[in-house]
């Protein structure tokens, strides 16, 4: 596919969509959002540029192996993470017990373990719904 | 005093599981799978050893307490359970790592380690989840690693048994959902404990939504566990899966689905739900039909994976039928079967895939003479197929023993009857295969006896297997007693 | 008129029902199959809104009036999240099912397995 409304309109709203994404994912702890929901519209974003552009420019831009690493290591951070309150003498998973600083509340950077961890769950999920896009693509 | 060993098993299974697609060699794979599960297995040891001498532990996760945070349990019922899970997986990992890349192709084999991960993960969650939350997540990645792992092998039986079976649980999900919903509504709760407290308050003013989650729970889980009219997946499926999985599947997958039922209808619903909705004449009907319709359709199948699955169906009708039979003896039985049949089953399909491994045979009418060139895994076969009969001497027998008991208290003779004469069914479909295997002459005419030509890992598993549950048929005490003790807490 | 969100979604989840039970094509299936989970999580949502509600986040300065449990609307996403892994799931073995069998009627398939056993 190569058109020419297309490729110029995504190359003016992916970056809005991935500007977004990622305000959807650092705010999942302030307002309605979060890490899945910030995380598909990061790969709405990767979607529409290969749409747009092409498999092989979105492979070059997320290959294979890198969002196969993001999809472990997102889960992988998450479980790091819920680590770090079982060493501390608390619970798995726990917040301020296991001296994770709350912050200010309602600023960007608050609410501790959850902060971290919608990052690590918005970067998995994005990965894994564009490997979900790509293997059903592959036909063509 | 929390202790962390609740959730350390689970953790162990989630990294290993995780580190897996990153690894690149097959043969790695399998070695990490198969550590991942040791090492799981261990600690799961340590807390089944905490729990016998302490009684159950609640651990809450995040520090949260309960009604706002997640509780994970780990009690009798959960332990049994998780128990069985790692005496039928690991074998059957040990196996795996030997068949399965005779059965898939490379690029397969480490999904096949991540799925094998993430469904035995899921099991435990699912004996241990102590909120109906986070049963739904754990029964959501149960169906969708055991619907991954039919597929595993891209022939074109195994996609379509997968893409059934997933429609079906799917299905069965929704429901189980749609149950939550209706509970949720009238109490408010998602925490067993607390649910069960509200619940004794508001049920009598909302039969109906307690009627409504009760038959949505039936067909979930009946769906998922294979009762009666909702049986048609598992044939396909757990037949046309390799080996391995088919041993997990039938051993353990559809087996966690009753424990999840003991624990959301015996443990939290309680008493008033059972004179809401004739929930155990329902049940008894099911499974008496289940029992005998698929111990005959067992019978008329030419394949040998697929008539064990079959028997599968029968033998869930077994444990259904104690569960409902309103006899604590009978309970216990049916807890007791749920163990007994994991090993037998594991053992028969890990027996029917070194079989099948060795003479690439799986049809019953060229499976005569196979004893010939494989007498020992023909042994074991034989062995659990005794047990799944029910001969003295082996497990099968005790569990058997336990229901007829319970059934007989019970003073309905009528049910006794159902689990004598479905065990000369079971018979009539078993021994043909053994004796025939042992004594008929095969087409390739080859008379002369030798050894098994089978590696010692796809041999042990199924041969530990056979052994260990025949061991657990002439001393019981330790399951039994586990058994009797769930059946004492959730029993109603 | 209080449980029309009720009527509607059970009327979504017989249409999801019947078009998985009903129709043959299994594209129609997947259809319907997600249709009827839509209908489960709309129960689950409606049985979890408060009229007037707020979102239970507390800001300072902002006293929570009357803050909604998130606990349906966190365990319907978490729902949402598995609808999306099943249905891509469903898809990918479609692919192959037609690859295999050339057809994605299941009657047709049906015969065709037939032939190969």
């Amino acid at each position: 596919m190569d058109d020419l409304v297309l490729k110029v309109v995504a190359r003016v709203i992916i970056p809005f969509i991935q500007v977004y994404g990622l305000y959807v994912v650092l705010h999942g702890h302030l307002s309605p959002g979060g890490g899945f929901a910030g995380g598909v519209i990061l790969a709405g974003g990767f979607i529409l540029y290969a749409l747009a552009y092409g498999r092989p420019a979105l492979d070059s831009l997320l290959p294979d192996r890198l969002a196969a690493l993001l999809e472990s290591g997102g889960v992988l951070w998450y479980t790091g993470l819920g680590l770090v309150g079982l060493l501390t003498g608390s619970a798995f998973l726990a917040n301020a017990r296991a001296g994770f600083p709350l912050g200010v509340p309602g600023r960007l950077f608050s609410g501790g373990i959850v902060f971290l961890l919608n990052l690590g769950i918005g970067l998995k999920v994005a990965a894994t719904i564009s490997t979900l896009f790509r293997n059903l693509q592959e036909e063509e | 005093m929390t202790t962390h060993l609740v959730v350390l098993p689970i953790l162990v299974l989630l990294v290993a599981a995780l580190i897996l697609p990153l690894v690149r060699e097959p043969r790695r794979a399998s070695l990490i799978g198969v550590s991942a599960l040791a090492a799981a297995f261990l600690l799961w040891l340590a807390l089944a050893f905490l729990v016998m001498r302490q009684g159950a532990i609640s651990y809450h996760l995040g520090g949260w307490p309960p009604p706002v945070g997640i509780e994970v349990i780990a009690d009798k019922l959960a332990v049994f359970f998780g128990l069985t899970v790692f005496l039928v997986a690991i074998p059957t990992a040990v196996f795996a790592g030997v068949d399965m890349p005779a059965e898939a192709p490379e690029p397969a084999l480490s999904s096949f380690w991540t799925l094998y991960l993430l469904l035995v993960l899921s099991l435990l969650g699912l004996a241990q989840a102590g909120d109906l939350f986070n049963m739904y997540v754990f029964l959501e990645i149960s169906s969708l690693a055991a619907c991954a792992l039919v597929a595993v092998v891209n022939r074109p039986a195994n996609v379509e048994a997968a893409f059934k079976y997933l429609l079906l649980s799917t299905v069965g999900s929704g429901c189980v959902l749609l149950a939550i919903a209706l509970l949720y509504m009238i109490t408010g709760q998602l925490n067993l404990a607390f649910l069960a407290r509200e619940l004794e308050h508001q049920a009598p003013l909302y039969p109906k939504n307690v009627i409504g989650a009760g038959t949505f729970l039936l067909v979930g889980l009946g769906v998922k566990a294979a009762i009666f009219p909702l049986h048609t997946w598992l044939p396909d499926a757990h037949a046309s899966a390799p080996s391995p999985a088919s041993a997990l599947l039938s051993g353990l997958v559809v087996k966690v689905y009753v424990v999840v039922m003991v624990r959301i209808v015996w443990g939290t619903l309680g008493r008033a739900f059972f004179t809401l909705l004739p929930f155990k004449s329902v049940l008894l009907l099911l499974a008496t039909i289940s029992i005998f319709l698929a111990s005959i359709l067992a019978m008329a199948q030419t394949d040998l994976k697929r008539m064990l699955a079959y028997s599968t169906v029968a033998q869930m009708g077994y444990i259904f039928l104690g569960l409902a039979a309103g006899s604590r003896t009978a309970f216990a039985g049916a807890i007791l079967h749920i163990f007994n049949h994991a090993l037998l089953k594991g053992a028969l399909f890990l027996a029917a895939g070194a079989v099948i491994w060795r003479t690439g045979r799986r049809r019953l009418a060229e499976l005569v003479g196979v004893g010939h060139t494989c007498p020992l895994t023909l042994s074991f076969f034989a062995i659990a197929a005794l047990g799944m009969v029910g001969i003295p001497g082996t497990s099968g027998f005790v569990s058997k023993w336990f229901l007829l008991v319970g059934m007989l208290q019970q003073s309905s003779p009528l049910l006794a009857w159902v689990v004598l004469i479905s065990s000369l069914l079971n018979a009539a479909y078993y021994f043909p295969v053994i004796i025939l295997g042992f004594f008929g002459h095969g087409t390739d005419n080859e008379l002369r006896f030798h050894l098994d030509r089978i590696p010692p890992e796809l041999l042990l598993p199924a041969g530990s297997l056979a052994l260990v549950s025949l061991f657990f048929g002439l001393w019981p005490s330790f399951p039994l007693h586990l058994a009797q003790d769930i059946a004492h807490d959730f029993f109603l | 008129m209080q449980n029309l969100e009720y009527i509607a979604a059970m009327l979504l989840y017989v249409t999801g029902l019947g078009i998985m039970l009903f129709h043959s094509n299994l594209i129609k299936k997947i259809i319907g199959m997600n249709i009827m989970e839509t209908a489960v999580f709309l129960i689950f949502i409606a049985a979890g809104y408060v009229r007037g509600g707020q979102p239970p986040i507390a800001l300072p300065g902002e006293p929570l009036l009357l803050p909604v449990n998130p606990l349906p609307q966190a365990l319907i996403l978490t729902g949402l999240v598995v609808s999306v892994s099943i249905t891509a799931y469903a898809l990918a073995l479609l692919r192959e099912i037609y690859r295999h069998f050339g057809t994605l009627d299941a009657a047709e398939i049906a015969r065709r397995k037939g032939e190969l056993t």
